[in-house]
């Protein structure tokens, strides 16, 4: 654990703990923070995409930030070129082309994913299920993009359901 | 812009720097597809990289004029029954009442200019003047430094200055023939329809600006007309040399039309002129808190395609350069306006109801013993998704019948791939060879390529082609 993480028992923690509760099916079961984190499977209706039948979606507690993550694709190459970076940089300046999300490379390995930190005065259950939902659609959004991307030559591997 | 360009003109060189793709891979042998005889070499990328400009040399000015109604104006309220596109323009000679002439705004070069400059001088010497008084209590050294920071600041904002458009950024201009350019503008009446007024005419004389004399009285456009063919220049062109390119396109369509329209039939070109500069007048503005907004050329970009979506009014959309760049934003921003658009009545349609119900109770039946999304959690999630595809469909294919797209010397490296998109491509255009490097296009793109010959400038290389997909869209839409 890290000092900028959440407490476990602290109020940001239960409270996340609860919202994601409240989406879960199995209330003997729900979904959980362990270490400050979960990953959610997203099943995908039939035809909605052709190559991918599970979003998985990351999220994260850190202090007072609910973060969303979503892997979309692995680099190809050691180094994201620097024209590609432009691109989604440029992209992701105006709210409606991305919903929202922003593309990030992931820390521990260089996976682009589909970013959104949360920043809420309270943690609430409707506020968290309305957040996860819409991100849901903005990572697809951006997963639309990266795969243009791909089929233009950039150096991406998009994720699939059969990776 | 002039064919100045074929000599690597300034906005070659400083898009070449600004909006490169990596030289290494290419140079290495990168591949470069679709580019019919435009393979970059290594001693053409070389060039351009030695010609790379200095930030004293790259500066520029940019601010903010006058928004565009995009943001304001809803163009929905507009009637989209009709039936088919429609491009036939009517005169813009004929008059309609003078009692809906709205007041012509009082066209004011350089205003906005001096604005521009005394911001930034001002600020300037608050950044110099905080810097020195602080600077006092720990010596003279860093007194003097800080007044060095602050004078070379004050330089930056002389040299946005003298080389500034900025006050004419996202003007349009009708342009009907060497003889008659006009300035025009934008407004939406108070039945919510668009109405287009000229407000002076315009002669390009010896220097770089324009001579705008103002009407004495808008005039406005005859009712219900919407431009039919538009274009936007790349960056660093000076305001008479995208006049110049406009007029040039003008005269090129009646070359290309002679065959196939009576000349009466040939549409104005509605220029749009953007006088941006590239990313060190984006630093330079950054500094002053004025980047963080669209840029109204983007803007006159958007508005331009959802009135030809929302009036079923055919209309092309031509760019040049980093034209295109604004475009492609533009054509975004219109597509998800429109799809936005369209997400409440596909939200209620009991069709998409029924499926996300359906794929709900499916998924929950597919779940195994790990724990899941609730199944209301994901018949709302589901809703959406479905409701955003149908609306996003429904957006493309408004787009792709009303509005044409034409991009000469792209400088996108990954155009949108959501609406039909004609790339002009020259073989020995710098700036297209190395976005071009991308161009390899995946099966079902919705982009056509045409290969040419030439360089980087407008008039010269791209005029006449451009002018020929626009005469053969007129052709297939009649």
């Amino acid at each position: 654990m890290t000092a900028a993480s959440a407490m476990p028992g602290e109020p940001n923690e239960d409270a996340l703990n609860r919202a994601l509760a409240a989406v879960s099916s199995d209330t003997a079961h729900p979904y959980r923070l362990e270490e400050h984190q979960c990953s959610i499977s997203v099943p995908l209706p039939a035809g909605l995409i052709d190559d991918l039948s599970v979003l998985v979606v990351t999220v994260r507690l850190t202090r007072d930030i609910v973060s969303f993550i979503s892997p979309l694709a692995s680099l190809t190459q050691a180094e994201l070129p620097s024209d590609l970076a432009t691109a989604l940089l440029r992209r992701q300046f105006f709210a409606s082309h991305t919903e929202g999300a922003s593309f990030a490379l992931a820390d521990r390995e260089d996976v682009l994913v589909a970013l959104y930190h949360w920043m809420p005065v309270d943690i609430t259950a409707d506020g968290f299920s309305a957040i996860f939902g819409r991100f849901v659609s903005a990572a697809l959004r951006l997963r639309d993009e990266v795969v243009h991307m791909a089929g233009q030559g950039a150096p991406l591997h998009v994720l699939r359901s059969q990776d | 812009m002039s064919d100045a360009a074929d000599r690597v003109h300034p906005e070659t060189q400083h898009e070449a720097t600004t909006e490169r793709s990596a030289l290494t891979p290419i140079a290495a042998g990168g591949h470069v597809g679709g580019l019919d005889g435009g393979v970059a070499t290594t001693a053409l990328l070389r060039r351009m990289a030695q010609r790379s400009r200095g930030p004293a040399e790259s500066i520029g000015a940019g601010g903010r004029i006058e928004r565009s109604d995009v943001a304001h104006d809803d163009p929905g309220t507009t009637s989209r029954s009709g039936g088919v596109a429609s491009r036939v323009q009517r005169s813009p000679n004929t008059q309609s009442s003078a009692d809906s002439a709205p007041m012509v705004p009082r066209i004011q070069p350089m205003a906005s200019s001096d604005m521009v400059q005394r911001d930034f001088s001002d600020m300037a010497s608050a950044v110099g003047s905080g810097i020195a008084s602080g600077a006092k209590a720990v010596g003279n050294a860093v007194a003097s430094g800080a007044k060095a920071v602050g004078n070379a600041a004050v330089s930056v904002a002389q040299a946005i200055h003298r080389s500034d458009f900025n006050d004419l950024n996202s003007t349009q201009y009708l342009v009907t023939g060497q003889d008659s350019i006009e300035a025009i503008n934008r407004r939406v009446d108070e039945n919510g329809t668009v109405v287009y007024y000229k407000t002076g005419s315009v002669t390009r004389g010896d220097g770089d600006r324009p001579t705008i004399v103002p009407y004495d009285e808008a005039i406005p456009m005859p009712p219900g007309w919407l431009p039919s063919i538009t274009h936007i220049n790349g960056m660093m062109v000076k305001p008479n040399e995208g006049l110049g390119s406009a007029l040039r396109l003008q005269q090129e369509l009646h070359k290309a039309g002679g065959n196939a329209l009576l000349e009466d039939d040939i549409p104005s070109v509605l220029y749009t002129y953007s006088a941006h500069r590239g990313f060190v007048t984006d630093l330079a503005e950054c500094v002053w808190g004025k980047l963080y907004q669209d840029d109204d050329a983007t803007d006159r970009q958007t508005q331009i395609m959802l009135d030809a979506v929302a009036n079923q009014h055919r209309t092309t959309v031509s760019a040049h350069s980093r034209g295109t760049i604004k475009t492609d934003n533009a054509v975004r921003n219109a597509h998800a306006k429109i799809s936005q658009d369209h997400v409440p009545a596909a939200s209620e349609d009991p069709g998409v109801h029924q499926r996300a119900a359906d794929a709900a109770r499916a998924a929950a039946l597919d779940a195994g013993p790990t724990a899941q999304l609730s199944a209301n959690m994901l018949e709302s999630v589901y809703r959406r998704l479905l409701a955003r595809q149908h609306a996003d469909e429904l957006a493309t294919a408004e787009l792709d019948k009303y509005v044409q797209l034409i991009y000469a010397g792209n400088a996108v490296q990954f155009p949108s791939s959501s609406v039909n998109l004609n790339l002009v491509v020259a073989g020995s255009d710098p700036i297209t060879i190395l976005v071009g490097k991308y161009f390899g296009f995946a099966a079902g793109s919705k982009t056509d390529m045409t290969d040419i010959d030439g360089g980087h400038g407008f008039d010269d290389n791209y005029a006449s082609t451009v002018a020929g997909l626009i005469i053969a869209d007129l052709e297939a839409q009649q």
